[in-house]
């Protein structure tokens, strides 16, 4: 059997362009078992983490921030700019 | 002038995923609480860079993102923590099969470049589309996808959850040029 010369393709209109190329599945070295599989591992790990919650340090924090007890740390949010300028409100 | 509350709450809300993001960057709980912890602090200072109404979340992420970069570079040096840090965070692994399976995954995780790394978390387990995470890495989106796609690609590999006849020699542009993946 010689895939490459398959006179006919009984498929929709995947089927266009299949002169050699892999069957549509292939198309992706990862089958979707596997996807699902490293997305169902990564969730576990990740979602551990974010069942815990909100730990009271964070807590504290914000409502310190809040209340001005907290000296500013300053510095740009993205380590470059100085001065962010743009006042809202 | 004090933020508005709806502003701290968001912050508050962000913090649980935050945290994992950060775990998965540094793999050491102490120095991802501590890098939130950070973050926060810088986000609190420049809150009138926020833009109300564009993703709170998302910009924190940006934030923590460089904060990670820059004290990474510091810190490059130092010896990664201990594997066992992060695995003691999690208590609750139902049972030992999966348990294997999860802790196999995790060093696998680790053994990602950074870049790859926490493409596929942002999207694959934080949720981000592909224009979010590329907005919080500073890349272009088919930078983000290569990248994801390279990282599933290799931890098949390195999880060998198909076995290696599966691939060609091929793969990885293979994996590149399917795009989105799914």
């Amino acid at each position: 059997m010689d895939d490459n010369n398959k006179p006919t393709g009984p498929k929709g209109p995947m089927a266009v362009s299949m002169q050699g190329s892999p069957p549509h599945k292939r198309k992706s070295s990862l089958n979707r078992e596997t996807q699902i599989k490293i997305g169902t591992q990564l969730q576990i790990g990740y979602n551990e983490v974010v069942n815990q919650g909100v730990p009271d340090r964070f807590v504290d924090l914000i409502r310190r921030l809040e209340s001005g007890t907290v000296p500013n740390s300053g510095g740009d949010p993205f380590g470059g700019k100085d001065t962010p300028n743009s006042e809202e409100s | 002038m004090p933020p508005n509350p709806s502003v701290s709450d968001a912050m508050l809300r962000a913090v649980p995923s935050l945290r994992a993001f950060a775990i998965s960057l540094c793999g050491n709980v102490d120095r991802a609480d501590d890098l939130v912890q950070e973050t926060l602090l810088r986000a609190w200072a420049n809150l009138n860079s926020f833009e109300p109404g564009t993703n709170m979340s998302a910009w924190l992420f940006t934030i923590l993102r460089n904060l990670f970069r820059s004290e990474y570079r510091k810190r490059r040096r130092e010896v990664p923590d201990s594997e066992g840090t992060y695995a003691e965070t999690l208590k609750t692994q139902p049972e030992q099969a999966s348990r294997v399976e999860f802790e196999e995954f995790r060093v696998a995780l680790g053994k990602l470049p950074s870049d790859q790394r926490e493409a596929l978390v942002l999207v694959g387990a934080s949720g981000f589309s592909y224009e979010e995470a590329a907005g919080i890495c500073g890349c272009a989106v088919g930078t983000i996808k290569s990248r994801v796609n390279r990282a599933r690609t290799r931890l098949a590999e390195l999880m060998s959850i198909e076995s290696v006849d599966d691939f060609g020699p091929d793969r990885e542009l293979k994996a590149v040029l399917s795009g989105g993946g799914s």
